[in-house]
């Protein structure tokens, strides 16, 4: 990608938090708690580029995802997507910055509504915003005229025009999933968040669409963030790579550095993890150990400590602040210096 | 524990159908393969092919509309199609087990794991109570189940994902089966835990000297456990080899094409060269080869004779009529 394009800032986070009130069962009953899903994000992501989220369940992935789609109001810190600032908007004040955001949801089955054909699927957007667009968009959004612009973007996603009469259950998971994409595409936004958009489909079907979503960035300038737990997935589509870890960004960085100099341990071993396809009837190894630990009692100092074998006592006691590696790679590590020879972690596993 | 490659579970030419409005639907068409003592053969494909319904069929546990229309199953010599159900109980948990995709629902949540692992044992085993229950906290601990004396008074929903998978586990291995029937079983889990998982399998594999049916359409995760490899597509096996044949000289233009497609971490592409169209229903399938209609290399032959297994080499075969043309 080239930087010059990159001078655009389409999502600016800062401090970014949200708590979720819960009960706790304790022996004296129910306790009401704050568990952080989501701690001090700050990210920037510039127009045209794809920023992928990774890391496992739980780690707050979707929870950011789902405030930068302006789904949820963030419980602090400041948000700021195509330059309009949304921190403490109410929804009506909302409502006309939801066209620049659009997301796409990891299951076909159950994010289109079964009652409407993909018709009605496809306009809704437009008579929710019947006012977007400037004066010639207005006069063209009449019946006719979505019905057109509907027919347009099936044809985008590899659809036809014919199959707009038809219900969701007539479609297979890859074709549903390139008719939320259509839908997505509606207000022509500048930002879509995909949560897992290929997980739920077969390997033959998933490269389909994440050939399309290649070819839609080009065609509409489209800025994505890609939520995933699937390196290789990610490896394939992303400019940049976020790695989540209990609710923080810990290691942020250009996808060759992520891949080729992962600092912070929990990249190491998540790079270590993945499989590759190479006939090697072994064991991985040197695999991280143990489960991530509850947000619901987070470790002190580095929430990654109970897990790594290069913890020391700073990380028991210090939460470690991002450190620059190069201008395009930062880590949230005390011991960030320490380079694994990375060209290892994925040979390590073939050898 | 009877010697290394020495067979296990023999099937031969198998096919199952499903019964709907007095209709017979064939799924899985003429399948043969062979498990050998102590080895891993992986059954690999996308949704629909047929594995699981296949190692479903292994257990005699098809769903009510299901039926072995043809063929044969044999464990040890010993026949399996068309045993009583009696005497598949028997064989069920004790000879051959299984573990699921989603351990959640494979477990039952009103019992305490301990008690959970100890059932087969006082099923087949005839033990005691309290001898099952000391047994199954040694399965715990083998399974790598940290505090096993006090994690087997848990119920599964005090679980994590991982530490539930490591409980079925237990389970299926209880009563030293000689095979395990593994069908996706990290599938739901995070990267790091199916690296734990699937390390876990290795070092149980070595221990008791299962042999293991690993049903997945992973081929990274099939990498790292198969001896041997079938790929199955619209209820065929169209390649057949060693880990070795099929994943470094596929010769079925579906396995290249299903390899190429998968996104690679060691790898760069532009874009990813993908298989158009989808895997037909078992309704759609067409004449002749039942992959023609994507396939690139598809002659006129392709699409009316259905291509039989062509021997390539002692371990390799695949039906494809373009293999050995040159």
């Amino acid at each position: 990608m080239d930087n010059n394009h990159l001078s655009k800032t389409i999502v600016e986070a800062k401090n970014l938090t949200k708590t979720f009130a819960i009960k706790v069962a304790t022996e004296k009953g129910w306790e009401k708690k704050a568990v952080a899903a989501v701690t001090d994000v700050n990210l920037t992501i510039h127009a045209g580029e794809t920023l992928a989220l990774v890391g496992e369940s739980g780690c707050g992935k979707t929870t950011l995802g789902r405030m930068l789609a302006l789904f949820y109001q963030p419980s602090s810190g400041q948000l700021s997507i195509h330059g309009n600032s949304v921190t403490g908007l109410k929804n009506r004040q909302l409502k006309p910055l939801r066209q620049h955001v659009q997301m796409i949801f990891q299951d076909p089955m159950s994010s289109l509504n079964p009652r409407h054909t993909v018709e009605g699927i496809l306009t809704e957007p437009m008579k929710i915003f019947p006012e977007l667009g400037g004066a010639e968009a207005k006069r063209q959004n009449t019946p006719a005229g979505r019905f057109e612009k509907a027919a347009k973007l099936m044809d985008a996603v590899g659809l036809s025009k014919a199959d707009l009469a038809k219900y969701p259950h007539e479609f297979s998971g890859g074709q549903r999933q390139r008719i939320t994409i259509a839908r997505a595409l509606v207000l022509n936004p500048a930002f879509i968040v995909a949560d897992e958009p290929v997980s739920a489909l077969d390997v033959s079907v998933q490269s389909q669409i994440l050939n399309l979503m290649k070819d839609l960035r080009e065609e509409f300038n489209l800025t994505y963030l890609f939520i995933s737990h699937d390196l290789a997935v990610v490896h394939h589509l992303a400019d940049r790579i976020a790695v989540m870890y209990l609710g923080r960004i810990v290691e942020i960085a250009d996808r060759n550095s992520l891949f080729a100099d992962a600092r912070h341990p929990y990249t190491q071993s998540l790079l270590r993890s993945v499989p590759t396809v190479t006939p090697n009837k072994s064991k991985i190894g040197q695999i991280l150990q143990g489960d991530p630990p509850s947000p619901i009692n987070p470790p002190n100092g580095c929430a990654f400590h109970p897990r790594c074998d290069r913890a020391t006592d700073i990380c028991r006691e210090q939460l470690p602040d991002m450190q620059k590696v190069s201008d395009t790679h930062f880590a949230a590590c005390h011991h960030h210096e320490h380079r694994v020879n990375t060209d290892s972690l994925h040979t390590m596993a073939d050898t | 524990m009877s010697d290394k490659n020495l067979p296990v579970l023999e099937v031969e030419n198998l096919s199952i159908g499903f019964e709907s409005d007095n209709q017979l639907v064939s799924v899985v068409e003429d399948i043969s393969f062979t498990l050998n003592s102590g080895e891993t053969l992986a059954l690999v494909g996308e949704s629909g092919c047929g594995k699981s319904l296949t190692a479903l069929a292994m257990l005699q546990l098809l769903p009510a509309f299901g039926k072995i229309l043809s063929g044969s199953i044999k464990l040890h010599g010993k026949e399996l199609v068309g045993m009583s159900d009696r005497s598949m109980q028997a064989i069920r948990g004790n000879n051959i087990s299984m573990i699921f995709q989603e351990p959640m629902s494979a477990l039952n949540p009103v019992f305490t794991i301990g008690q959970q692992v100890a059932e087969p044992l006082i099923l087949h085993k005839n033990m005691s109570k309290a001898a099952a229950f000391k047994r199954a906290i040694e399965m715990l601990e083998a399974v790598g189940i940290p505090d096993p004396i006090s994690r087997a008074n848990n119920y599964p929903h005090q679980l994590s994902g991982g530490m539930r998978q490591r409980v079925m586990i237990a389970i299926a291995l209880a009563c030293e089966p000689d095979i395990l029937i593994a069908d996706e079983p990290t599938t739901a889990l995070d990267v790091t835990i199916q690296a734990q998982i699937l390390d876990l399998m290795h070092d149980l594999q070595e221990k008791f000297g299962t042999s293991i049916l690993f049903i997945s359409h992973d081929f990274g995760v099939v990498s790292r456990m198969a001896d041997e490899i079938a790929v199955m597509y619209a209820g065929r096996v169209i390649e057949e080899g060693s880990a070795q044949d099929i994943l470094v000289e596929p010769q079925h233009p579906y396995t290249t094409a299903l390899l190429n497609t998968t996104p690679r971490i060691d790898v760069s592409v532009d874009r990813l060269p993908a298989i158009p169209g989808r895997v037909p229903t078992p309704a759609e399938r067409p004449e002749g080869c039942f992959f023609a209609p994507r396939c690139k290399l598809a002659s006129s032959l392709c699409s009316t004779e259905q291509p039989l297994p062509t021997k390539l080499s002692r371990s390799h075969s695949a039906a494809c009529h373009e293999v050995g043309n040159g």
